[in-house]
C-alpha cells in the first residue's frame, strides 16, 4: 500500500460523503466542459455556417451593423428598405456570380403566442443556402400563394407537403410546396414565400431587406464590396463581419454562462473543501497515530491531498462523460436561449476541452486541499499519547 | 547484556508544562539508560511524568532541557522531518488504546508504517504476515479490528510496532485495556521481543508486569525515585 492507495482507502469508508463530493465536482467539471465546447463549437459552427452558405457580402441600408445582423438572422423590419433595383445592379455588377433578395416580415397571430417571421426569397436563395435540404418542390411562380415552411413551423401548422395551410397572423391561406429537413437553425421557424408574394403581401412592393452577394472568387470579395457601396443608401457587411456582429451579440449570453460557471466552480470546491475538512478534523486522533508510526507533516498533507485528487479524477471522469453524453440535450437547450444559433454542433468538445476541463478542475481541487492539508500537516503526533 | 552500550541514553531531561500562571514540572532531569535486549518498566502514580518521559523518548514531544541520544547520536534537537524518519525506522510505539486503522485488515494495519517509507515496503506483506503468525494471529490476518478481541488487536499493534525491525519498542500502559490472560499473553510478547534483542521500554501500572521485566523505574513529580 502507498499514499495513493491510503488515500483511496479513506474515501471510501464513508462512500455517501464521497459519493456527493464528487457528483458536485463532476457538476462543476461537466458545466466547465460544456462552457468550453460551447466556446468552440458555437464560433466554429457560426463561421462554418457562413462559409458554407457562400454569401460573402451582405447589403442592407446603410445603419448599425448589428441591427443589420439581427434583423437579417432573427427576422425583423427595417425602417429603411433595398429595391428591386438595388438587387438588379448587385446582379449585374463585375465580379458577383450569384445575388439573392430577401424581404423579411413578421406577423402577429391574433390568438397571440409569439411572432410569425416570413422571408420572401428570390429563386437564388437556395443556392446561396447549401446546407437546405428541401423535401417537396421550389415555388411555382414569384408571386404564387406558395409556401415552403421550415420544420418547426411544419409541425406547428401540422402540413404536409401539398396541402394548404391559413396563417393566422396574415389571415391568408397559402399551399405548402416544400419542407425544409431540420437545420437546427433559425430558418426551421420561418415561414419562406416567393419574393413577390411576400412583397405584395406586406405592402412593400419593389422592396427588400437585404441582398446577400457571393463573388466568383475570395479574391474578388473586396473589389465587389467597393462597387456594391456605390449604390445609393447601400451598406454592404462582409461575412467575416457579420459573424463578428453575432459572436457580439452572443456575447452577453456567454458572459452570463461563464459567470454561472463561476458560481457552480465555487459551491462546488467549497463542498471539497468542506469534506476534506470534516475529513481532517474527524481523523485528528489517526493522523497522530501515523504521525507516531512514521509519517512526516508532509506525508500527511500529501495524503489529503491526493484524498482531493482522487475527488476531483473521479468528478472530471464523471462530469466530463455526462458532457459527452449530455450534450445534445444542452445543445437543444442552449439553441431556446441564444439570439442566434447556426445550425452546427454548437457544443464541439474534443480532446482538448476534456485535458482543460481536467486541468481546471484539478487545480480548484487542489486549491480547495491547501487548507485543509495545511491543518493535517499540523496535527502533533504528541495527540496519539495524550488520548492514550 | 548490561556490559553493552546503551541503545538509548537520556540525561537531564526537563519538561515543563505550563499551566496558566502555574508551571508544572512533567520531567525534572532525568537520567535514564535503556540497553538492547531489556525490558524496562516505568511505573508511577497518574502525573508523575511516565507519559511525557515516553513521548520524549519516542521524539513525539520535546524536552525544554536535557539530552537524548540514539546510538550516540543526540537527536534532541532534531527537525520534525528528522523526527519522523527515525519513528518510521529506528522506533516503535504502542498505544494503550491500541490506535488500529478501524477500516484496515490486521495485515494491512501490521505494514501500515510502510506506507510512509518507501524503502521499507519492499516485503512489507511478508513480513506482516510473518510478524502476525508470531504473535498468533496467522489466522486471522484479513479481519478488522472490530473482529478482533482487545488483546488480539494490541498484538496486531506490537505487529504494526515491529514492522521496521525497529531498535526500540515503546509500550504506554499496553496491557491496560486488556484481561488478564490477555495481560499476560502481550507482556509475554514484549519479552519475546526482548529477548529478541529489541530494548523494550513500557509505562504500566500494573504490579505484575512491573515484575516481570529485566528493569523497572518508578516515578514521583517528575523524578524517578528508585529503580534499575
Amino acid at each position: 500500500m502507498n499514499l495513493a492507495g491510503m488515500a483511496v482507502r479513506n474515501l471510501a469508508r464513508h462512500p455517501i460523503r464521497t459519493g456527493l463530493t464528487v457528483l458536485g465536482v463532476a457538476c462543476a467539471g461537466a458545466t466547465v466542459f460544456a462552457i468550453l465546447g460551447f466556446d468552440r463549437g458555437y464560433e466554429r459552427a457560426l463561421r462554418d455556417e457562413l462559409t458554407r452558405t457562400g454569401v460573402h457580402l451582405f447589403v442592407s441600408t446603410e445603419g448599425c451593423p448589428s441591427v443589420a445582423a439581427t434583423m437579417l438572422i432573427r427576422g425583423g423590419e427595417l425602417p429603411r428598405y433595398m429595391t428591386d433595383a438595388h438587387l438588379a445592379e448587385a446582379r449585374t455588377t463585375p465580379g458577383v456570380r450569384l445575388a439573392g433578395g430577401y424581404l423579411i416580415a413578421t406577423g402577429i397571430p391574433p390568438e397571440g403566442g409569439g411572432i410569425d417571421l416570413f422571408f420572401g426569397i428570390t429563386e437564388e436563395v437556395p443556392r446561396l443556402k447549401p446546407e437546405w435540404h428541401l423535401d417537396g418542390a421550389w415555388f411555382s411562380a414569384p408571386d404564387a400563394a406558395e409556401a415552403i415552411l421550415g420544420a418547426t413551423m411544419a409541425e406547428r401548422f401540422q402540413a404536409a407537403i401539398g396541402s394548404s395551410i391559413t396563417i393566422p397572423s396574415l389571415a391568408r391561406e397559402v399551399r405548402v410546396v416544400g419542407i425544409l429537413e431540420r437545420t437546427r437553425s433559425q430558418d426551421d421557424q420561418f415561414i419562406f414565400l416567393p419574393i413577390q408574394t411576400a412583397q405584395r403581401w406586406f405592402r412593400k412592393d419593389g422592396k427588400l431587406t437585404a441582398i446577400g452577394v457571393q463573388a466568383e472568387s475570395v479574391e474578388q470579395i473586396p473589389a465587389v464590396k467597393t462597387a456594391l457601396e456605390r449604390m445609393p443608401d447601400a451598406y454592404v457587411v462582409p461575412a467575416e463581419a457579420m459573424s463578428q456582429e453575432i459572436l457580439t451579440l452572443v456575447g452577453g449570453t456567454k458572459a452570463l454562462m461563464t459567470a454561472v460557471v463561476g458560481i457552480v466552480l465555487v459551491v462546488s470546491i467549497l463542498g471539497l473543501a468542506n469534506t476534506l475538512i470534516m475529513a481532517a478534523m474527524e481523523r485528528r486522533m489517526e493522523f497522530a497515530v501515523l504521525r507516531c508510526v512514521g509519517a512526516s507533516p508532509g506525508q500527511l498533507a500529501m495524503m489529503t491531498v491526493l484524498e482531493a485528487a482522487v475527488i476531483a479524477l473521479v468528478g472530471v471522469i464523471v462530469g466530463t462523460s455526462a458532457g459527452w453524453i449530455g450534450g445534445g440535450i444542452l445543445d437543444a437547450w442552449i439553441r431556446r436561449h441564444l439570439p442566434y444559433a447556426p445550425s452546427g454542433d454548437l457544443l464541439q468538445p474534443d480532446l482538448m476541452v476534456t485535458a482543460m476541463t481536467g486541468v481546471a478542475i484539478l487545480i480548484l481541487a487542489l486549491a480547495a486541499a491547501l487548507w485543509p492539508a495545511w491543518r493535517t500537516a499540523r496535527i502533533a503526533p504528541l495527540e496519539a499519547l495524550r488520548h492514550g | 547484556m548490561v556490559d553493552q552500550a546503551p541503545i538509548l541514553r537520556v540525561r537531564g531531561l526537563t519538561r515543563h508544562h505550563r499551566l496558566g500562571e502555574h508551571v508544572l514540572r512533567a520531567l525534572d532531569g532525568v537520567d535514564l539508560d535503556i540497553q538492547p535486549g531489556t525490558c524496562t518498566a516505568i511505573v508511577g502514580p497518574s502525573g508523575s511524568g511516565k507519559s511525557t518521559l515516553l513521548g520524549c523518548l519516542g521524539l513525539v514531544d520535546r524536552p525544554d532541557a536535557g539530552t537524548i541520544e540514539l546510538d550516540g547520536v543526540d537527536i534532541t534537537r532534531s527537525t520534525e522531518t528528522e523526527r519522523s524518519q527515525v519513528r518510521r525506522s529506528r522506533i516503535g510505539i504502542v498505544f494503550q488504546q491500541f490506535h488500529l486503522m478501524p477500516h484496515l485488515t490486521a495485515l494491512e494495519n501490521a505494514i501500515l508504517p510502510t506506507v510512509f517509507h518507501v524503502a521499507g515496503r519492499r516485503g512489507a506483506e511478508e513480513r506482516g504476515r510473518a510478524l502476525l503468525e508470531r504473535v498468533g494471529l496467522g489466522a486471522r490476518l484479513h479481519h478488522r479490528p472490530r473482529q478482533l478481541s482487545g488483546g488480539e488487536q494490541q498484538r496486531v499493534a506490537i505487529a504494526r510496532a515491529m514492522i521496521h525491525t525497529p531498535g526500540i519498542l515503546l509500550a504506554d500502559e499496553p496491557t491496560a485495556n486488556l484481561d488478564s490472560q490477555n495481560s499476560r499473553g502481550v507482556v509475554s510478547l514484549l519479552r519475546e521481543l526482548a529477548g529478541s534483542g529489541v530494548a523494550v521500554v513500557l509505562v504500566t501500572h500494573d504490579p505484575e508486569v512491573a515484575a516481570d521485566v529485566h528493569a523497572c523505574y518508578h516515578m514521583r513529580d517528575g523524578r524517578f525515585i528508585h529503580g534499575g
